[in-house]
């Protein structure tokens, strides 16, 4: 078993009642590669993307990480952040609350650490000045990068992505692609389900392709 | 007449007095009472789920009224007495829970499970994501209509001269019937108005603290 591979999936199954969403799938990727999983709609990208979050169980099936098997659906992991379709910012808590929240409670980091760090990321993302805002007042883009610092105060080793470029303009979109190749050189593995296949093509190291339901290509 | 509206202004008093007590005690134990009862309704376990629908159903089905008298005057023939006072407390926490329930219910099922995943990928516990995450949310939700209730509660606290208890409409109706006056009975809607008047004060000054975010 390689056990270089940040992520390995091997023959992962699931299937909505009757319909098989995700057939024997087996994939795997090195630490700072970029996956784009592209394909149309209704074919089980998120649905992928969600079992390796841990949202979601397969059916069957086996992950590992640097050889060593583990359970996706384990809060304990810490392995994956995610960048929600639609951000998933918390409403009722400012820029800066979203981004430090888990690293307070979940890691048990003192506040001025937490939010030390998230200035950092902050800066890097350039929405600094967004600190003390409430979600309802970002554009799109800003709650998008908001939802990447916040995903990324987990430094997590795995960062999926679903549909990062639908909600954003061309030139924002030229932003995102900064942005995975900045945590590439970091060493961040991506995952990154897209409509957009120049995007998808751009960024990725490696390209899954759904062709239909539960038919997976590399 | 000012001396008139001063000699009777004690017992009125006395009997806002009840009235707030009944206010009070129904609204700290209803609201904790119908938040659980309000998660039981969302509960997956069935059997849970259908005694606390019959309840909500039952208590939200037939007037205050009846639940008053049914526990006052009904119970003791099957040997079960409560105090006046006890039996008024326990029909308007039951009553009010109920209400409450199905608001929380509402608000908790507002809630887009995209919260509740975003956190669980972040890592955070299911108290950490109810007390960070949903608690605020729907404490935000649930607000104007809890206060409607709470409005309505003062009101209702009146049905409670039925089992001849001392409130504040029945001090008002004894003056009234004893002296032959108006006057006590448009007290009475004076002290109702300004006890309405300060909860919805209080209620907006609160909503509006929640109005930071949207």
């Amino acid at each position: 078993m390689s056990g270089n591979k940040v992520l390995e999936l091997k023959d992962v199954n699931k299937s909505f009642g009757s319909k098989h969403v995700i057939n024997n799938l087996s994939l795997s990727l090195n630490k700072g590669e970029i996956l784009s999983i592209i394909g149309p709609s209704g074919a089980g990208k998120t649905t992928l993307m969600r079992i390796i979050a841990g949202l979601e169980k397969a059916d069957s099936g086996h992950f590992f990480h640097y050889g060593q098997e583990f359970d996706p659906a384990m809060r304990e992991n810490h392995l994956v952040g995610m960048v929600f379709q639609d951000y998933n910012l918390f409403p009722n808590l400012t820029v800066e609350q979203n981004i430090t929240l888990a690293p307070i409670m979940v890691n048990k980091l003192d506040q001025k650490k937490a939010a030390d760090l998230a200035t950092q990321v902050m800066q890097q993302l350039e929405i600094s000045g967004l600190a003390k805002s409430y979600p309802y007042q970002l554009s799109g883009g800003q709650k998008q990068r908001v939802a990447i610092a916040r995903a990324l105060l987990m430094k997590p080793e795995i960062l999926c992505y679903d549909e990062p470029t639908s909600a954003l303009d061309p030139s924002l979109v030229n932003k995102v692609k900064k942005i995975f190749f900045d945590l590439k050189k970091k060493g961040v593995t991506q995952i990154v389900i897209t409509h957009d296949h120049d995007f998808g093509k751009a960024v990725a190291d490696k390209i899954l392709d759904v062709k239909a339901a539960g038919n997976f290509e590399k | 007449m000012i001396n008139y509206i001063i000699s009777i202004l004690p017992s009125l008093f006395s009997g806002a007095v009840l009235t707030i007590e009944i206010f009070f005690w129904t609204t700290v134990v209803s609201l904790p009472l119908g938040l659980f009862v309000g998660f039981g309704l969302l509960s997956k376990m069935k059997i849970l789920k259908g005694v606390l629908r019959f309840y909500v159903w039952v208590i939200r089905g037939t007037p205050l009224l009846l639940q008053l008298i049914f526990i006052f005057y009904g119970l003791p023939t099957v040997g079960i007495v409560f105090p006046r006072y006890e039996a008024a407390l326990i029909a308007f926490i039951i009553n009010y829970a109920a209400y409450f329930a199905e608001i929380f219910r509402g608000g908790l099922q507002a809630i887009p499970t995209g919260q509740i995943e975003a956190a669980r990928v972040l890592g955070l516990s299911p108290w950490q994501t109810l007390y960070k995450i949903i608690r605020p949310q729907v404490f935000k939700i649930v607000l104007p209509s809890i206060g409607n209730e709470l409005i309505n509660l003062v009101k209702d606290s009146s049905l409670v001269y039925v089992i001849g208890l001392g409130d504040l409409l029945r001090a008002g109706n004894v003056a009234t019937a004893r002296d032959v006056s108006l006057v006590p009975l448009v007290l009475v809607g004076v002290v109702y108005l300004a006890m309405t008047a300060i909860l919805t004060y209080v209620l907006r000054k609160v909503e509006k603290r929640s109005n930071v975010w949207k």
